[in-house]
């Protein structure tokens, strides 16, 4: 599903703008250190952008920050199930930030047919799927343009052509790569600059650079890799100068920054097109060529064990699977939980605005099921509250012509012994949704036959007068990783763990299989 | 001639090839652009267009000519650069050559030939 998929860029994002974060900080220690460490270091960004799930180690960073992983794996800042959520809830930064935005998160809507969080996501997703098509479209149509305009540049020798439609040399090509230079660059200046993009082109940067843009174009709702984008693309350039000139002597040195200067005074045009690059940043990379001397030994070991390290601290998720692995073993429930858990199943329930209502779970206990998708629909929607009666003669009309109408041709609205009761598809698809999980359409068909479904109104129908809940009581429990088995008398009910809530996975009745429709009787 | 010449390297480089080889072929001509300057057929075709619409070179019944010698149109390109780039000033065009030592004295013997001969003709 497209929300789903949505939802877990969004996780990926936001922990991989922890690990940027991480990384700025870096930077900042290996200064010093040479630039091809901190170039490796966006590495760990890349990963965490395009891959979900990582190997758990109890030093992950996210343990020490109270991050947990879902039972999907991968962490989850957004729990991926928060458009079925009661009360939306994120855990994406500090506890400040996070209760500015659950406040901002609207609520479900029971009543409604979607909540309106399902909507957000679903916005969100479209939004964010246009934005993916509008960065492609650019780059492709701007790599086909600049293709276009290096069309006539000349064959200098080997993979390497001259041009005057630009002033500063890129590589351009993913197969075969070309070097594109400038005209009229001085035998120095040609030497050093070329030696400088055929290290780009051994290196492979001319395929690492357009991938990282894909990567940001999926993620191009998150401002914080925009910034990594551009100073990965620095740290690359000035990785690759250290490479040159570590081939070179002290004038050598000074040549390739004249030359790097010289070019850098003529203005990059090719800065908007991120599937070929040129050079930019000139002065800080001159500081670096001018700056660079190789680093002791000692100072080289040091850097790469910090970047090690903190390389795997941010690689990995937290084992929250040390307690994840006690819980799949059985845990007896206590006491107080069963008693909890027998008052989630009282048949009656105090709505917020004090009137004693049927409990909405109830529904899912007046029929037995071994999957969701077993459910007895007739019985589930025995009970159910129903929106609205039927008034309208037409639809009356209707019912009567349905194949499994119960009253005989010759009835009339008014002489009706029972009432009607409507439910709109919408409605039981999101109450089915919100408590097993599965829609509508998921449904084995079990009951439908008992029921009638109109379809020029897309609703279901029943006819009862009488009232009587399902209910469940537990006389004891147990837990196994995130599926809860509740024992009663009568039944054993199965719920799993969902959001910070549960589903019903099914209702087994104990003993001999009697009378699997209706536990309380139809009415 | 007119004095607004205004070529590119691809143009410049295409003339040179038809200097070098006129009477020439426009698919023998095609081949050549290929081998020298690494261009598709279009490429060619497309720069071989422009330049005779500038009706530096014709192309008639395939067969490719120039318009135009090579010597006029380095005239023209060289008067272009010292009126765009040095106001015109002769002098100050060679004296940015000597300022920068970009000149052997080989080439330096050259020049001063040259001007010594245009002196004597005078």
């Amino acid at each position: 599903m497209m929300e789903d998929l949505f939802l877990k860029i969004l996780n990926m994002s936001i922990t991989a703008t922890y690990v940027l974060l991480a990384v700025l900080v870096l930077r900042l220690i290996l200064k010093r250190a040479p630039k091809w460490i901190s170039y490796a270091l966006w590495s760990l960004v890349l990963f965490r952008l395009v891959c979900p799930v990582s190997m758990s180690s109890a030093f992950s960073i996210f343990g020490r920050i109270g991050k947990t992983t879902s039972s999907g794996g991968g962490l989850e800042h957004i729990p991926e199930n928060i458009g079925m959520m009661s009360v939306p809830q994120v855990d994406i930064g500090t506890a400040g930030i996070n209760t500015v935005i659950n406040n901002a998160l609207p609520a479900a809507a029971p009543a409604a047919s979607v909540n309106p969080m399902q909507i957000l996501v679903l916005i969100g997703a479209y939004i964010w799927l246009t934005g993916i098509a509008l960065m492609l479209i650019y780059s492709v149509v701007s790599y086909l343009r600049l293709k276009h305009r290096m069309s006539e540049a000349t064959l200098l020798s080997g993979n390497i052509f001259e041009t005057d439609k630009i002033t500063s040399p890129f590589v351009c090509g993913f197969i075969k790569p070309k070097i594109y230079l400038p005209v009229g660059l001085s035998g120095n200046e040609r030497d050093y600059v070329l030696r400088h993009e055929q290290t780009h082109i051994s290196r492979r940067d001319h395929i690492i650079k357009p991938l990282a843009f894909l990567v940001l174009s999926v993620h191009w709702f998150n401002p914080f890799m925009w910034l990594a984008f551009i100073l990965m693309s620095r740290d690359l350039e000035m990785s690759c100068d250290e490479k040159v000139i570590s081939g070179l002597d002290a004038e050598g040195k000074t040549g390739y920054s004249t030359a790097l200067m010289q070019l850098a005074m003529k203005r990059p045009i090719l800065a908007g097109s991120p599937l070929a690059f040129g050079e930019s940043e000139a002065k800080g990379r001159i500081k670096n060529v001018l700056n660079y001397i190789k680093p002791p030994f000692w100072i080289l070991i040091i850097a790469i064990v910090i970047a090690a390290a903190a390389g795997f601290a941010l690689l990995t998720d937290p084992v929250e699977n040390a307690s994840k692995i006690a819980e799949s073993e059985i845990v007896p429930l206590s006491v107080e939980e069963i008693e909890q858990y027998n008052k989630i199943f009282e048949p009656l329930i105090i709505d917020v605005q004090g009137n004693t209502v049927i409990n909405p779970r109830s529904h899912f206990l007046t029929s037995f099921y071994d999957r969701p998708e077993d459910i007895n629909l007739a019985e589930c929607l025995r009970y159910f509250p129903a929106e609205k009666g039927v008034t309208d003669e037409a639809e009356f009309k209707a019912l009567k012509e349905a194949e499994n109408w119960p009253f005989g041709a010759d009835m009339t609205m008014e002489r009706m012994p029972v009432p009607i009761h409507k439910f709109s598809s919408g409605v039981v698809n999101g109450a089915l949704l919100k408590n097993m999980g599965v829609a509508l359409d998921d449904l084995s068909g079990v009951g439908m036959d008992e029921l009638i479904y109109l379809k020029s109104y897309d609703a279901y129908y029943n006819f009862t007068s009488d009232f009587g809940a399902g209910s469940f009581v537990c006389t004891s429990g147990e837990k196994q990783g995130d599926i809860i088995h509740l024992y009663g008398e009568r039944a054993t009910l199965t719920l799993k763990k969902y959001g910070d809530s549960f589903i019903f996975v099914s209702h087994q009745k104990i003993g001999k299989q009697e009378d699997v429709n209706g536990l309380n009787g139809t009415g | 001639m007119n004095q607004e010449l205004k070529l590119s390297n691809a143009d410049y480089r295409l003339l040179t090839i038809v200097w070098d080889a006129e009477p020439i072929t426009s698919p023998d001509l095609c081949k050549l652009a290929e081998a020298q300057l690494g261009w598709k057929r279009t490429t060619t075709y497309t720069v071989l267009k422009r330049l005779c619409d500038k009706q530096l070179l014709q192309n008639e019944n395939t067969i490719v000519t120039s318009l135009v010698g090579r010597q006029e149109v380095q005239k023209a390109e060289s008067r272009e650069v010292v009126n765009r780039s040095f106001d015109g000033s002769l002098p100050q065009f060679v004296a940015s050559f000597l300022g920068n030592e970009q000149i052997s004295d080989d080439e330096a013997e050259q020049i001063k030939q040259m001007i010594d001969g245009y002196r004597r003709r005078k």
